[in-house]
């Protein structure tokens, strides 16, 4: 995502969410309640949007790294060990 | 506490996300322990979101042979994911993986190890495969990641790897080390001459706040050999008292 791309999308959560729905939506991502992210009440929704849109960003770039590791690992293992390998590794 | 360390951590958050600085600019209001707090919650959750996935990718490894595990990690996981992989597996293991791969890649794996979560990993590797994974990381500058460096190993390993570093880039490790006591350790090591450099450096740089927040978190045995600017301590002291430490050096 480019920086102004970023400053976009953060622009349009802002006018959809406000500050509350943003440090829940961010303890939500965290695993946490809101409470363990008292401090961060103090900043304006359009700080804590660009957080919470920065953690996410931080996720799903994981999720897919981890998705595209688990494709790319199978593809070196030897063909007829590939079937047990995916069960392993969950696929 | 200092906004000036605040930025600092706020500094090391944006790296973690891979988003600039001043997009969070905004949580530099918040305390140091705030951010750091934060920080560690991110780490956590980007951890355990994945963490069933990753210890099925370490067992994998541990069952393939050391070349193959090494072809996956390089070739397939790649460093971010080898850097989470890594966390998992067993110290030996790991250690006995690093002969396959290059130094180059170890590097890279080195700018997205959790530190935390590696401490028996890289226990395990030997002192001069971290030395020279240690400057290779300093050659791509990057200043956060050589600070985990620094408090992760032993003085003499971590003084090795930034042997070759300026001044400046002395400053700005010291800066973004977590651990005091390390920064701290590493200070009492440097020779005195080197630690005046700095000092000139940062001066002349406009660095003088980066100088105030690296001396702030020394001990005062360190604080006393880093004492080298006799002509510009005036100048230090009054900024520190300004950005909220007085009696810098007591």
């Amino acid at each position: 995502m480019t920086r102004a791309s970023f400053r976009g999308h953060i622009g349009h959560l802002v006018q959809l969410n406000g500050p509350v729905t943003a440090l829940t939506s961010l303890a939500t991502r965290l695993g946490v309640a809101p409470g363990e992210l008292g401090s961060l009440t103090d900043l304006d929704a359009t700080s804590l949007a660009t957080l919470d849109a920065a953690v996410a960003a931080a996720l799903a770039s994981d999720a897919k790294a981890v998705a595209a590791g688990i494709e790319a690992t199978l593809r070196l293992v030897p063909f007829p060990l590939r079937g047990r390998a995916a069960k392993a590794l969950g696929v | 506490m200092s906004a000036l360390l605040s930025r600092v951590e706020v500094e090391k958050l944006a790296d973690d996300l891979s988003v600039p600085a001043p997009s969070l600019a905004a949580l530099e209001e918040l305390s140091v322990e705030a951010i750091r707090s934060l920080r560690q919650q991110v780490q956590h959750a980007r951890y355990v979101a994945h963490e069933k996935r990753l210890r099925r990718l370490a067992a994998m490894s541990k069952m393939a042979p050391g070349a193959l595990a090494a072809k996956i990690a390089q070739h397939a996981l790649g460093p971010e994911l080898s850097a989470r992989v890594a966390a998992q597996l067993e110290p030996a293991q790991a250690a006995a993986l690093t002969k396959h791969v290059k130094p180059d890649f170890l590097a890279d794996i080195a700018l997205a190890l959790d530190p935390s979560r590696s401490a028996a990993v890289l226990a395990a590797i030997p002192d001069e495969l971290v030395i020279k994974v240690g400057r290779l990381v300093l050659k791509r500058r990057e200043y956060v990641v050589l600070a985990r460096f620094c408090a992760s190993f032993p003085t003499d390993v971590a003084l090795a790897a930034i042997a070759d570093a300026t001044p400046l880039e002395v400053l700005t490790i010291g800066m973004y080390t977590e651990d005091d006591q390390a920064i701290s350790n590493i200070t009492l090591a440097l020779a005195q001459d080197r630690l005046a450099a700095m000092g000139e450096e940062a001066l002349a740089a406009g660095r003088l706040d980066d100088l105030v927040a690296l001396l702030s978190k020394l001990s005062p045995a360190a604080l006393q050999h880093a004492d080298v600017l006799p002509a510009r301590k005036p100048e230090i002291v009054a900024r520190a008292e300004e950005l909220g430490f007085p009696d810098l050096f007591g």
